[in-house]
């Protein structure tokens, strides 16, 4: 049975498609999205990642300033400066919630837990 | 000079919602002549109910029996030049709610001139129904990009 908190992080464009993803029974917490983005950023070559260096800025900035996010939202970091904007980090929450605080996602577990 | 519509939207939230309602009317009015049903399949707020108010994105509309959807991102010149627009395919999958479907992205600082490449992309995408290869090729004859 599909995780009911499902989503992923995704370098995308210029012949780039590098992602990483996340399933799993709790809301994905602020501190996982921020090591989801670091690990895709290393799998990413010198130049893939000197071509995304605003993108991942953003894209971290986002996470870190989210207050949890539902699905579905995609969010989608690009560089206008950058030529085409197809050059860029996808945030997809495709299922759930994310990007929660770790006391908000405490007390989502606890009030399920409860129902 | 390029006439700029709902300039400085990302600042003052009455224009933010002035720019929203201009799609929605442009979208109403696109399904109402070509009679197909279209409805918005992303969100634009925080959980909390808080709008992202940055135009990502700024619209979506998902025509569920095309398996087709629009993705609009707008944004404000201090990023861009005045004249920018760009647009890409784009598949949706494993969404819960959302049929996997084929999405037209475009991504533009509105103005009259970068408003009527959008409205020509969006009638080719949803109404003529053209496929991708010639969608592609319509995005690659129209973009407006920022010179370096």
């Amino acid at each position: 049975m599909a995780k009911k908190h499902r989503g992923r992080i995704q370098a995308q464009g210029g012949g780039t498609e590098k992602s990483e993803s996340w399933s799993q029974d709790e809301p994905l917490s602020k501190a996982d999205g921020l090591n989801l983005l670091r690990d895709l950023e290393n799998q990413l070559t010198d130049k893939e990642r000197q071509d995304r260096e605003k993108q991942l800025a953003d894209a971290q900035r986002f996470i870190e300033n989210a207050q949890g996010v539902d699905a579905p939202t995609t969010r989608i970091f690009r560089n206008l400066k950058h030529k085409r904007s197809d050059i860029r980090i996808d945030i997809e929450v495709i299922a759930g919630t994310a990007f929660m605080c770790v006391l908000l996602a405490l007390i989502f577990l606890f009030l399920h837990s409860k129902s | 000079m390029v006439q700029l519509l709902f300039e400085n939207f990302k600042i003052d939230k009455t224009v933010y919602h002035e720019a929203e309602a201009w799609w929605k009317a442009f979208f109403d009015e696109l399904a109402q002549k070509h009679n197909f049903f279209y409805r918005p399949y992303l969100n634009t707020t925080y959980r909390n109910g808080v709008p992202f108010y940055d135009g990502n994105p700024m619209f979506t509309a998902l025509v569920e029996t095309l398996h087709r959807g629009v993705h609009v991102l707008q944004d404000e010149v201090e990023e861009a030049s005045e004249l920018y627009i760009s647009g890409y395919l784009n598949r949706i999958v494993d969404f819960d709610d959302i049929p996997d479907s084929d999405e037209l992205v475009i991504d533009l600082v509105l103005s009259e001139v970068t408003k009527a490449i959008a409205e020509t992309w969006i009638h080719a995408w949803l109404v003529e129904q053209v496929d991708k290869e010639t969608m592609e090729r319509l995005l690659d004859e129209k973009m407006i990009l920022v010179s370096e």
